[in-house]
Parts: C-alpha cells; structure tokens; sequence
C-alpha cells in the first residue's frame, strides 16, 4: 500500500503551492514551513520500513501503467535518507526566512513549496525524462527566489544563474535524448540492464552525467557557484547549498551506480576532478572578504569529498560520500543560517564591517565554531566521521592513486582550516565592534543590537543534529552502508522498478 | 547518410556563439537556437528513418516512435516557461547588458 | 574504578566547573586538585593489575559499519601517562587556586578539564581512530587555552591550531592506512601485526607520518615554534601543556608505536637525529632568550628533544631512559613553571634583565628554583641525573654501524653542556645577579603559592634515591613497549661513559657560569636573521595569495563567460568520446532511409537564418531571422511526421516573437556594443561544440531497431487508453507525471515574474547607460509629423485590426475548442487548444490602443492555480482506481469520458494563465507590485 503513495511526496506541496497562488504569503508561512517537514517526517518513515524490510526497494507505476512504459516513483534507503535530510535542513532554512520577514515577499512561500515538490520528486523518480522535469520544478522557483531576495547584485546574478541552468537543463536534455537513442529506454531499472560496456551508450549517459556535474558546481564548472549563491540572501542561499547541488550529487551517485554499474573507465578522470574539486574549492575561500561568499567556496569543496566516495566506488567509499553528502548537507545549513542571522543583526557580512562578535554574540559564536570545526573535521560533530571515513575508505585504494588522494585530502583540509581561521578572525576576533571607526560601520546598527535568539534558532537546530551524529554515529552509518549497498548491487533496484 | 545531425550542429554552433555574447536578448535566442537542436536530437533518437504520423492507423509501416515527440512538446513548452521569463529579467532596468551589475557598495570580489 | 568510569569521571568535570566556577571562582582550583588526586587514588586497583604484568581492558561497540571499537586499554605505559596527567593536573589546578587573580575563570577550568580529558583518553585509547579523536581534542583545548590569552594570543592560536593540524593530519593518514594494512582498528593488535616486519615502502611511510604526528605535538624541528608561541597563554596553562598534556601526547605517541617501528632503519634515524639537532638547537635558543617563561619554553623542546632522541634509538635501555626522563621532565618542568610564575607573581617582572637578585627576599623560590635547574641539569643526587645519565648512555646503543653511537653520544654530550648552561642562567640571573634595587613590595610568595611548585620539584629528591619505587612501572612500560624488561635503574652504576660525560659537563658548566658575565652580551643578540613565526606568516600570506588567485579566476558576473567551461566541457567529451568510438570500430550500422529531400532543404534554411540571427546588429532583424528558424524546424518537425510537436512549435514560435517584440519596446534598438563583444574564442567554440554535437547525433541515433516502448505504444497504446493520437495519450495518460510537472512551470513562470518584478523598483540597472535607450515607440520617427500623429493617437490605425478581431476572435476560440476535443484522436489537445486561445489572446492586447493588459490580474492567478488544482485532482482521482494519475475512462452514448480530457483542462488553464501574465507583464510598464509586508532587502537603498 505504502508504494502507491509515493506519489504524495511531490503531490501535497504543490497542491500547497497552487493554493498559495490565491492565498496571501503570511497566511501560506505555515504551509512552507510545515511541507518540508512532512517530507522529513514521510522520509524517516521510509527509512524505517526499508530497514525493517532488509533494505528493500519500494516502487509505484505512476498511473498504474505497464512497467517500462509508466513513470516509476521508486524509494530505497538512499531516496528515503536524502529526503529525511533534504527535509530537515530546509525546514529550518524557511523557518529561517519566515522569522526574517522574508517569507512575506509575494508569492515567496509557494515558490518554496513548489521548489519542494520538485526535490522531491527528483528523489524519487526512476525515469531518467522525468528527472529532467522535476528538475525543471526545481529550477523554475529558484531563478524568483534567487532574484527575489539579497541585494541588487541578486539582478545581474539572477541573469547568470538562470543561463547556467537553462545551458545545464538543455545539455541533460540532449543527454537523454541520446541515451534513448542508444538504449531505447529512458527508464533507469531498465537501464540498468542495459549493456553497460557498449562505449556508445557510456558516452550517451556520460554527456547526462557531465550536465549533472555542472549543477553540482564540479571544478573547472565550478566558477558560476561562488558567484551565485552569495547573491542572493542568506536563508535562500542555505536552501539552495541544501538542495540543487545535493540533488545532483545524488542523481550522479544514482546514474553512475545503477545505470553504467560503476563504469570503471571512468574512474581515473573522475579521480582528477574530485581532487582538483576539494583543493580548488577548499582554498577558493581564501581570496574571499564575506562570510556567505567564504562559504560558498567550501560547498565546492565538499561536492569534493562527497564524489570522492563515489570514485573509490566501494562499499565503504560509497557509505562515506554519502555519510559526507549528509554532514555536509545539515553543516553548510547550520553555517549559512547562523551567517544570515549575522546579516540580520548587522545588515552586512563583510569582514571589515563586522568585528569581535566571539564577546558580542557568545551563541553565534559558538555555532559557527562548532560547525566550521565540523567543516574541517574536528570532533565533536558530524564532520569528523565524515573525514574518517571518506580517508578509511580512501586507504583501500593503492599505487599513485592512494598517495594522490591522501595528499589531496590533506592538503585540502588544511585549506578548509585556513578559510576557516579567515573567517574567524574576520568576524568574532579582533576589536568589539564599538571600537570599529563609525565608517566601517554599517549605518544603522545601533551598538546595543543582538541577535535575537529566535534568528539564531534554526542553524542551532542543524548543528545540534550534527552534534547528535558525532555521538551516536553507528546508526547514521549503518544507514548509509544499506544505502551504499543498494548502490552497489542495483539488481533489487531494478527488478522492483520493472516488475510488473 | 543523413542530415539531420548536421541540423543540429548548426543550431548548436549558433546557440553556443551567442550564448557568449553580452547581450540578454542574444542569449536568450542562443538558448532558444539550443533548444531546438535538443529537440531535433530527441526526435533523431526515435530514428528518423520512420515518419508515419503516430495516429493509430491500421496497417501503417514505418509508424515514428511517438515517445520523443512526447518528450520533445513537454520540453517545447518547458522552454516556453523559461524564455518569457528570461525575457522579463532582460527587461529590468531597462538594459540588457549582463556585463552591468547594480551597484551595491559591497565589493565583488 | 574502571577505565570508562574514570573517563566518565573527566568528561564530568567540564560540566561541573561551569556552577562551580561561578559559586567559587578561582578556588575552583582547589577542587578539581582534590577531584583529580582522588581519581589518581581510584586507578590504584588498576595499576596493582597493570604492575603484575597485566593489561586492563573494556570495550562498547561504536561504529560497527567502520568496525570502530570503543577500545580503552590500560598497560604500563598508558598507567604512567595517565597518572603524569591527574597529578601533575593536580598540582597546577592547586597552584592555579591561587596564582590567578580572582574572578570566574570560567574558560580556563572548562578546557583544562577538556585536556585532561583528552590525555587520558589518548594514553587509554586502545582503538586507532579513538586515538585520533582524543589526538584532536588536545589540538582543540590548547588552541582555545592559548586563544584565551587575547589579542596577543589570537595570531600565536592560530599557528599552534595549524601545526597540529598538520600532525593531526599524518596520524589520521597514518592510521587509516594501518587500518586497512592490518585489517583490525585495534590499536595493540595493529602495533603487533607482522605486517611491519618487512620493512617494506609501507612500514617506512607509516612510520615517517606517525614520527611528523608526534613530532608536531612534541615541538621537534621543523614544528617547534609555536611551542614558545604558546608563551601567550597564562602560567599555569603553561605548566600542564609543556609538563603533562599536550607535548607528552607528542612523546607518549612515539613511544607507543615504537613497539612497530623502532627497528625500521628510517623511524631510528629520523628521531635520533631530529631529536638530538633539536635539543642542541633549542638549548641555543633557550640560551639566548632574556624572558624566563621563553626560556623554559625552549629548555622543553630542547629536553623533549633528548627524550625523542632515546626513543628513537629504541632499545630497552634506551626506552627505560626515555620513560623516566619523561617522568623527571614531568616534575620539574612543572614546578620551574609554577616558579617562573611565582617570580613573575612577586618581581612583577620575568624578564632576566630587569629581576634583581632576588634570593635575598625569596630563599624558598631560590631553592626550589636550584634544586629543579640542577634536575634539568641532570646533577645528582636528583632524578634528572638518573635518566639524563641513561640517556646519554643509551646513545651508545644507536643502531647502525658503531660511530653512530659515537657520534650521537659526543652530540648529547654537547647539548648537554648548552643545556647545563642555560639551567644555570635562569638561577643566576633570576637569584644571584642583577643589579637593580629590589622593590619594597618583593617578598616571599605565600606558602599556597610555593607549595605545588616545591611538591612537583623536591619529588624528584627522594624518587632519586628510592628510584626502585619507579622500577616497577617503568619496567611494565617497557616490556609493552619493547617486549624485553627494562635496564634496571640507580643512582650509581659504576664508572662509565655517560658518569664521566656527566662530570665534564659540570666541570665545563661551572667554568661557563664563572665566565658568564663576559658570555653573556654576545649571547642574547639575534642568532638567526629570520624566526620561524615569522617563516609561518610568511608561508601563510603565499597561501592566501594562491588561493585568491583561484577565486578571481571566476571573478565575474555576468553568464557569458560562466557558460565557456560547461561548454568546453562538453566539446571535449562528446568530441573526443566520437572520435574514439568510432575509431574503435564495432558501430551498428544505421538503419536504412534516414532521410528525406526535404531535410537538406531545410538545413540550407535552417543555416541561412541562423547566419542571420547571429550576425545582425539590429535586434528586429535578429528576431525576425530567429522565427525564421523557428518556421524552419517546425516544418523539419512536421517532415518527421510529429504533427502535434509541429503545431506546438509554431504556435510556441509566434507567441515567443510577440513576446520578444514586447520587449524590445523595452530595450535599445540595436545590440551596437553588445554585438560581438567578444569574437574569436567564442567562435573557435562555437564551431567546434556544433560539430561534436552533430557528431554525437550522428554516432549515437538512428542505429537501432524500435524500442520497445514504440513498439508498445505503436501496438497497444490506443487499446489502452481508448484514444488515437497516441503522442497525445502519452502525454496526458502514460507520461501525465511530465505533464503535470511542465504545466506547473508554466504556471509559475507567471508568478515567478510577478515574484521578481514585485521586489523591484522602477530603477535602471545603470543610470549611465540610460541616454542610449531609444525605445522603439517612435520617438525617433517624429521627424515625419504624420507618424507622430499616428503614434499620439493609435486608436484610428486599429481599426482595420479591430475589424479583423470581430472576424477571427470567434473563430478561433470554436478552433480552440475543436482542437481541444479531437486531441485524444487527432493532432491536437490541450497545448494546442490553448495557445491558440493565446494568439486569440494576443491579438485581443495588439489590437488595444493602450497597454491595458487582457482579464485581471485576479484572473490570471485564478487561472494558473485552478490549472495546477485540476491537474492535481485529476491525478488524485486515480486513487479511486489504484493509482496516482490512473486514468477513469467510460464512453456515455459513445462519446468518450475520461479524466485525462478533465487533465488536458489543466494544461490549457495553466497554459492561457502564464500568456495573460506574460502581456500583462511583459506588454504593460512593469507596475510596482503589493507585497503583503515590506520586504526584508537588506541593502535596499
């Protein structure tokens, strides 16, 4: 019964969504807030029953078609731990955004909730076309929310951010156009029994993959993503790092395990990339004056270490990317809100408008620590699994590629810890604010401000999972090692996607 | 032997050169040029050596594959959606020179 | 107690401190000295195991996935280690009672206790990555302990975090590949694989990175100078991180893996002489510095430089040295810190230039004082001399051909010397010399304040005498370490090298300290032209320029140059990836007839108007030449027999125009500067993308027979689903999932805009550019007054359009209509009804004389939402049957019936609600817009 629901995961919030065409923002605040949650909610439930079921996939034939011609909505422990995520973090973004006052610009609730909808159904699809749509509903809100919101550079990047994506949209297109051509199917659990040593079609999905890259913001695509981003404002920035990079890492993890079995020819190139991804992205920061654009570098960085796992391409590398993909997903979060809190408080997240926060902001303070350490992979928190782990896993390697990695990891966490202290000494070191000449100052913040308590909830709320994992992380892993399975072995995938 | 790939090359070439330009209204016709080479790929895909219109007529031969053309009108009116919308950010501010960025006081880079 | 409950005991410190630091402030101190005395006292049971040869052990699981153990195991050397962090801990939380001013010190007892913690987990840890983790948590607390110390501590925090960072790094490289070599986390069961016997590239690189890892903490050249860095932080945090905690961490570290490695050739040498060039270097140092507290910060590196020396050479002998120099170095280091501290406290002043001889006022600091130098010194009868002693004999034993031996020997001899030389400069100049008048104030500290100081220093006296005490422990350490049992430890062995080297070195001293008032001016100016913070600084703004180099690479906005990358990219992939393929033969063969006449035709067109597009400067003939194109494909589309594709791109097609048309009224009327703004490269791409992706079509389409869905559709697809038009069936009943999807974009297109343009005020982009505007309204027309005319008064030259109107409005809404209907049977449907009811629409706006926009804006939204709603019932309904979208269908006196047609109605809803808006929007001047509450802009001017 369970699977024919499925379809309610991109159901309730666009219907959500098209009720706040009619209704005003304020009264549609709930509604945002509340829909992500429910995703949250459906995904940890999800999660539940696959691991009471030993891992099995769950699919529906939307429209109760035949298998193979029907559009498959499918869920296995992978599909079920991103929408938990997925759900969580912009649950608290939007929550974010409703207390900031953001959420009452026009139509800005029921673009997230169709943004929503979109994730979710990106998630859950089997069919390749229809990947491309909903990312299509995806993208669709977030060229408004990213115009909408931020300051007016959010104008010219908005331009940027819409042609990126319309050129990346048009390229997966013509990738799935190919691969039909190839193939004969756009339907990933056929696809996956497809051949996958015929070098036509690796090539038909590669160019799929390559449009999936440049959404990620792999390097030397990378240079669109740090520019964007920070653009726009710090809550609809933390939705985004949360979701459309995410996305595509999840659909790379999914097309490249399941559709090409994990082409090994691939493996070397895509070795390079993610290396070159974690030190360019991780020592991009360090030419950056504000807290947001700082950031954005590292979510680069971190498509890094998440692909990284998906290059090793073992059990333990793929749990690892995936146990990263999830850290990394609920601390950029945390960070971003606590910056935007920032903005909120002192209208600027420019280094040399902001100064000694550390005595000013003790809770912010800490926040950011804790969860920049998680960045780098410090304990106590989520982070330091995560590094563990993707280096465990990376350790199986051997030969040049072992020396390659390791060194790449290192040298790139130094460079994370190197942003990590620009940012620090940027923000909560240095003079009290009062001591700042009134012209750096921005105007009108008077020297009594504070962050009220209720902006810097959301990213506390983030961090405090991410802490939790630090301390229980075995179940955390054992999920990700089911999910990495299902990856590996994607036999059950596809039998329960085209079963009739 | 056929043309079809050459079409789309040429549209390709096209949208590609103006996808480079300053421009938004060009960039948005290089967009527009790339689209209709996607289409014409998604439609080679169902190979066009079968052209009968998919009408459900008894005894055709050579009957062509419905499924892209599906594919192709959904993604006809996707790029419908983005390209108006395209065109009204083009008009903000009344320039369309993506070169010119509003000023904000905060330093870009 | 057992091993958790001790360590539950220390992370139950931090907690507590925060009330108690708060009730009792600095007397917190005393406390925790009694909390850490008591636990010490607790382990006693523990250790009587330990010290009959046993090991105590517990384990959790953690993390079954990495198979993670939550290993804890104590044996000899964790029991000396653990009992260095509780009492030593002790003694300096009791001297902290007292020599911090009073005030909550709420940081300080937090992370104090959180080192503690880490210490004792490290030495205790029995799982690789758990010894990692409690490696990182000593990083943390000292990095926060010496940030604490202010603006001035800041910078030395950040230098300090990064050193041992890098250690941090090659450990946890260095354990995660042990892992994986020895195929278990245990941490004794790693060390004892044979894995290590061969010493092969994998032993040597291991054992080099878990050398940088201790060499970082334990502040041996090249990672010493943020030991002296760390002088920031206050005293007592000194005490415990050069005595007991962070640099023995470093020590406790070589040690334990010593047990693999010391018979790996490169692990000796790296630490014998690392250590050795270090002690020499840093007792120059130590030497030349005039701040006591630097002093004895260089005298740590110097002394753990011997130690790293002695556990290089690895011998049992070497190692029993290495362990009760540890123990030695424990105490007085402390208790000399504790008094640097006292003098400091009392003198006001720690600088050797300005201390007066201060042992007339302060006899039991200048005893104390003399009896630690004379440990550091290694004179008897006190411990320092027993291990220093055993130190320099174990170099004898260095591995290698015998001159090593030698050699390393003579050098300790040297370093020796130095350090002899520096002990007795910080007692002379701090007791015996200095010529300045003592200040009224100056006066022997309080007992409180002396007496962790004199407890941790005379300790070395009667330990010295009864050192069989010491034996026991000692001897269990080394039998973990090395397997063998310990050189048995005295006071007196009888003449040997290392008691005659003993006797020099005191000789030579003495000479030195005779000499010093002639030695000292040339030693205290700069040795060195260059200092190694200054190296780290410098090395770090490199970094920092590289890395801004990386960000400016990409630094800038607008999507022209964004988009080269991707499509680069792209080139390659599909170019290199046809090439080679099809120079690896194998490809099928294309089906037969891919093409008609007509394609060429149409790709000449095709060519021609996409030349046009791209070369024209004037934006109208650039769009005129771009419907072009899309006329041209539309008629491709229809020659490939996709009627209804062709009747949505044409209709798509004229909507776009007017559209396009709509905003160049907007905009200037040529590109003028925006043409060609850059030519060459984006050509060259351009050129080469176009034949790759033509190259790919070729390569991966058209080489295959039916797929099985065509065949399935084409078969059975109107069987099932009752309707003939079989692209129309997939797309409200097979596929209406991607329907769905594309009509809510449609639909939120629209409210995207209103979305957009209701944050935006009526301001340029740039001012500057303002005056080049010419809107094509006319303006530049009114040199022919008839056409101004026309343009002040359009409603006359409407009427031929209007007559028009009341002809084909009608017409085509009934055409909509038919069209709409038949759709399930015939080209047509939803889509097609729809934007024709657009252009219907359209021509309803064109023919106004005004802006106005067509229905209100109510309407619009109405529209879009009751699109998407139907769409979404629709869909519901299915449930009724099985699924989500399944379709309902029945024929009432043959008719057909069937929620896909209620389906198709949302589409056309959606499809008509985005056009309205689209004129409304795009036709008339952007409005400022409602917002329900001021927008939250924050740089809104």
């Amino acid at each position: 019964m369970t699977d024919s629901l499925l379809p309610l995961f991109v159901v309730v919030p666009l219907a959500m969504a098209a009720l706040g065409v009619v209704l005003p923002a304020r009264a549609m605040i709930p509604l945002m807030v509340g829909a992500p949650l429910l995703t949250a909610a459906g995904g940890l439930g999800l999660l539940v029953a696959h691991a009471e079921a030993g891992n099995e996939v769950i699919a529906t034939q939307v429209g109760a078609f035949v298998p193979g011609i029907a559009i498959p909505l499918v869920s296995d422990t992978l599909a079920a731990l991103m929408l938990t995520v997925t759900g969580l973090t912009s649950a608290a973004c939007v929550a974010f955004s409703a207390i900031s006052g953001e959420a009452r610009l026009r139509f800005f609730p029921t673009l997230v909730l169709m943004l929503t909808a979109g994730v979710n159904g990106a998630l859950l699809t089997g069919d390749l076309f229809n990947l491309f749509v909903f990312i299509e509903v995806m993208l669709l809100p977030s060229y408004a929310l990213i115009a909408m919101t931020g300051t007016w550079r959010r104008l010219g990047i908005g331009r940027l951010f819409v042609v990126v994506n319309l050129l990346t949209s048009t390229i997966l297109l013509i990738g799935v156009g190919l691969v039909y051509g190839v193939a004969g199917s756009v339907n990933i659990g056929v696809l996956a029994d497809a051949d996958a040593d015929d070098p036509r079609f690796v090539l038909a999905v590669s160019v799929v993959l390559l449009a999936l890259a440049i959404k990620a913001g792999v390097v030397p695509m990378h240079g669109w993503l740090p520019r964007a981003y920070p653009a726009t404002s710090g809550s609809v920035m933390a939705l985004f790092s949360a979701l459309h990079t995410k996305v595509a890492l999840y659909a790379i993890f999914r097309i490249h395990q399941v559709v090409l079995d994990g082409a090994e020819p691939y493996l070397t190139v895509l070795l390079t990339l993610v290396v070159l991804t974690m030190v360019v992205g991780s020592y991009g920061s360090l030419g950056e004056k504000m807290i947001r654009r700082l950031l954005s570098w590292q979510m680069v960085a971190g498509v890094g270490y998440i692909l990284l796992g998906l290059a090793i391409g073992t059990q333990l590398g793929l749990a690892a990317g995936l146990f990263y993909l999830s850290h990394h997903i609920l601390v950029m979060g945390a960070l971003l809100l606590a910056s935007a809190a920032i903005e909120h408080t002192y209208r600027s997240n420019q280094f040399t408008r902001l100064s000694g926060l550390m005595r000013r902001e003790p809770l912010l303070a800490t926040i950011v620590a804790l969860a920049m350490l998680s960045l780098v992979g410090f304990p106590p928190s989520s982070g330091f699994f995560g590094k563990v782990g993707i280096l465990r896993a990376a350790a199986d390697l051997d030969g040049v590629e072992l020396v390659v990695v390791m060194t790449a990891v290192v040298v790139a966490s130094l460079g994370t810890l190197l942003a990590g202290l620009r940012l620090w000494r940027g923000v909560f070191w240095g003079p009290p604010l009062e001591d700042l000449p009134s012209g750096d100052r921005e105007p009108h913040v008077s020297l009594d401000t504070r962050a009220p308590l209720r902006t810097v909830l959301p990213s506390a709320v983030l961090l405090v999972v991410s802490l939790g994992v630090f301390l229980a992380p075995g179940p955390v892993w054992d999920v990700t090692v089911r999910a990495a399975d299902g990856l590996l072995d994607s036999t059950a995938y596809a039998a329960e996607v085209t079963a009739p | 032997m056929t043309f079809l790939p050459l079409t789309v090359a040429v549209l390709v070439a096209g949208g590609a050169y103006l996808l480079c330009q300053a421009g938004m209204v060009r960039i948005v016709f290089g967009i527009t040029l790339l689209s209709h080479a996607a289409n014409l790929v998604l439609l080679a895909s169902g190979v066009s050596a079968w052209r009968t219109e998919p009408l459900n007529t008894p005894g055709a031969t050579g009957v062509a594959d419905p499924l892209p053309m599906a594919f192709v009108l959904t993604a006809i009116v996707i790029t419908l959606a983005v390209t108006v919308l395209m065109l009204a950010l083009s008009l903000i501010g009344g320039d369309d020179n993506t070169y010119l960025v509003p000023e904000t006081g905060q330093e870009h880079r | 107690m057992t091993l958790v409950w001790l360590l539950a005991c220390l992370a139950a410190a931090p907690v507590l401190v925060v009330p108690l630091s708060s009730a009792l402030g600095r007397r917190t101190g005393w406390v925790l000295a009694a909390y850490f005395v008591a636990l010490a006292a607790a382990m006693i049971p523990n250790a009587r195991t330990v010290l009959d040869g046993g090991a105590v052990e517990q384990t959790y699981s953690w993390v079954p996935a990495l198979d993670l153990v939550y290993a804890l195991r104590l044996d000899g050397l964790g029991l000396i280690f653990v009992m260095i962090a509780l009492l030593i801990g002790a003694a300096v939380f009791a001297y902290s009672a007292e020599y911090l001013a009073p005030d909550r010190h709420l940081g300080f007892f937090l992370w104090m206790t959180v080192f503690a913690l880490g210490m004792v987990g490290l030495v205790m840890a029995d799982d690789l990555i758990l010894v990692f983790l409690c490696w990182e948590i000593t990083s943390l607390a000292s990095f926060l302990l010496i940030a604490r110390a202010g603006s001035g501590g800041e910078a030395a925090a950040g230098r300090t975090l990064l050193i041992t960072f890098i250690g941090g790094l090659s450990l946890l490289v260095a354990v995660v590949v042990m892992i994986a070599a020895t195929g278990t986390t245990r941490l004794s069961e790693a060390l004892a694989s044979p894995v290590w016997h061969d010493h092969g590239a994998l032993t040597t690189t291991v054992a080099v990175l878990v050398a940088i890892a201790g060499f970082t903490k334990a502040a041996q050249f090249p990672f010493h100078p943020w030991l002296p860095d760390a002088m920031a932080a206050s005293t007592p945090v000194s005490a415990y991180l050069h005595a007991a905690a962070v640099v023995k961490a470093g020590i406790y570290l070589m040690l334990r893996f010593s047990e693999a490695f010391s018979s790996v050739p490169a692990w000796n040498a790296l630490l014998i002489v690392v250590g050795l060039f270090t002690s020499a270097m840093a007792a120059l140092f130590a030497l030349n510095q005039t701040d006591l507290k630097r002093l004895m910060a260089y005298s740590t590196v110097s002394q753990l430089g011997l130690i790293t020396a002695a556990i290089g050479v690895g011998t049992p002998k070497a190692l029993t040295a290495a362990m009760i120099h540890t123990i030695a170095h424990a105490l007085f280091k402390s208790g000399l810190f504790m008094m640097v501290g006292v003098i400091d406290h009392q003198a006001g002043t720690r600088d050797l230039r300005r201390l007066p001889a201060l042992r007339h006022v302060m006899p039991w600091s200048f005893a104390t004082v003399a009896a630690g130098t004379a440990a550091m010194a290694g004179i008897p009868p006190l411990l320092g001399f027993i291990s220093k002693e055993a130190i320099l004999g174990s170099m004898l034993e260095a591995p290698g051909p015998a001159w090593t031996g030698q050699a390393a020997f003579a050098f300790a001899g040297a370093g020796a010397v130095l350090t002899f030389a520096y002990c007795a400069k910080i007692l002379f100049h701090a007791f015996v010399d200095g010529e300045r008048e003592i200040e009224a104030g100056a006066c022997e500290a309080s007992p409180a304040l002396l007496a962790p100081a004199m407890l941790t220093i005379w300790a070395g006296l009667p330990l010295a005498l009864a050192v069989g005490v010491l034996a026991g422990p000692v001897d269990q350490a080394v039998r973990a370490m090395s397997g063998k049992e310990s050189y048995e430890l005295a006071l007196w062995h009888g003449v040997k090298p290392e008691l005659i080297v003993t006797g020099l070195v005191i000789l030579v001293g003495a000479w030195l300290v005779t000499q010093r008032a002639r030695l000292r001016p040339r030693l205290e100016g700069d040795l060195l032209p260059f200092s190694g913070v200054g190296l780290i600084d410098r090395g770090l703004h490199r970094v920092e320029r590289i890395g801004a180099a990386g960000t400016h690479v990409v630094g800038h906005d607008h999507p022209s140059r964004h988009v080269v990358p991707p499509m680069t990219v792209l080139t390659l992939l599909l170019g290199v990836g046809t090439i080679a393929i099809f120079a690896g033969g194998d490809v099928p063969g294309t089906v037969p007839d891919l093409w008609r006449p007509i394609d060429a035709g149409l790709l000449v067109l095709i060519t021609l108007a996409v030349l046009g597009v791209v070369v024209s400067d004037s934006r109208l003939a650039a769009t005129v030449f771009l419907g072009g194109v899309g006329i041209a494909v539309t008629v491709q589309l229809f020659a490939l027999g996709a009627p209804d594709v062709g009747l949505t791109q044409l209709m798509v097609e004229v909507l776009t125009v007017i559209f396009i048309m709509l905003v160049l009224r907007g905009l200037p009327k040529r590109f003028g500067h925006l043409k060609h703004s850059r030519r060459r490269g984006p050509m060259v791409l351009a050129v080469a993308l176009g034949l790759a992706a033509g190259g790919a079509t070729w390569l991966l389409t058209g080489r295959r027979d039916p797929s099985a869905p065509a065949e399935y559709f084409i078969t059975e697809g109107a069987e099932e689903t009752g309707g003939d038009n079989l692209v129309n069936v997939i797309l409200v009943e097979f596929r209406a999932l991607d329907t769905l999807g594309e009509l809510t974009v449609l639909g939120f297109a629209a409210i995207a805009i209103i979305a957009i343009l209701a944050t935006v005020p009526k301001r340029s982009v740039s001012e500057e550019e303002q005056h080049d505007l010419r809107p094509l309204d006319g303006t530049d027309a009114l040199d022919d007054p008839q056409a101004a005319a026309a343009l002040r008064d359009a409603a006359p030259n409407l009427e031929p359009m209007r007559l028009l109107l009341r002809l084909m409005v009608p017409g085509l809404v009934v055409l909509s209509a038919m069209i709409f209907w038949r759709g399930h049977n015939a080209p047509g449907g939803g889509f097609i009804a729809a934007l024709i009811a657009a252009v219907a629409v359209s021509l309803i706006y064109l023919a106004r004389p005004d802006d106005r926009a067509v229905g209100t804006p109510r309407l619009h939204l109405a529209l879009i939402a009751g699109g998407v709603g139907t769409a979404l019932a629709t869909g519901l309904l299915g449930y009724a049957a099985s699924a989500f979208l399944e379709p309902l269908s029945t024929y009432v006196v043959g008719i057909y019936v069937g929620t896909s047609l209620l389906f198709d109605v949302g589409v056309y809803l959606a499809v008509l609600g985005l056009v309205m808006v689209a004129f409304d929007r795009l036709g008339a001047e952007p409005v400022e817009e409602r917002t329900d509450d001021e927008p939250a802009l924050r740089s809104q001017p």
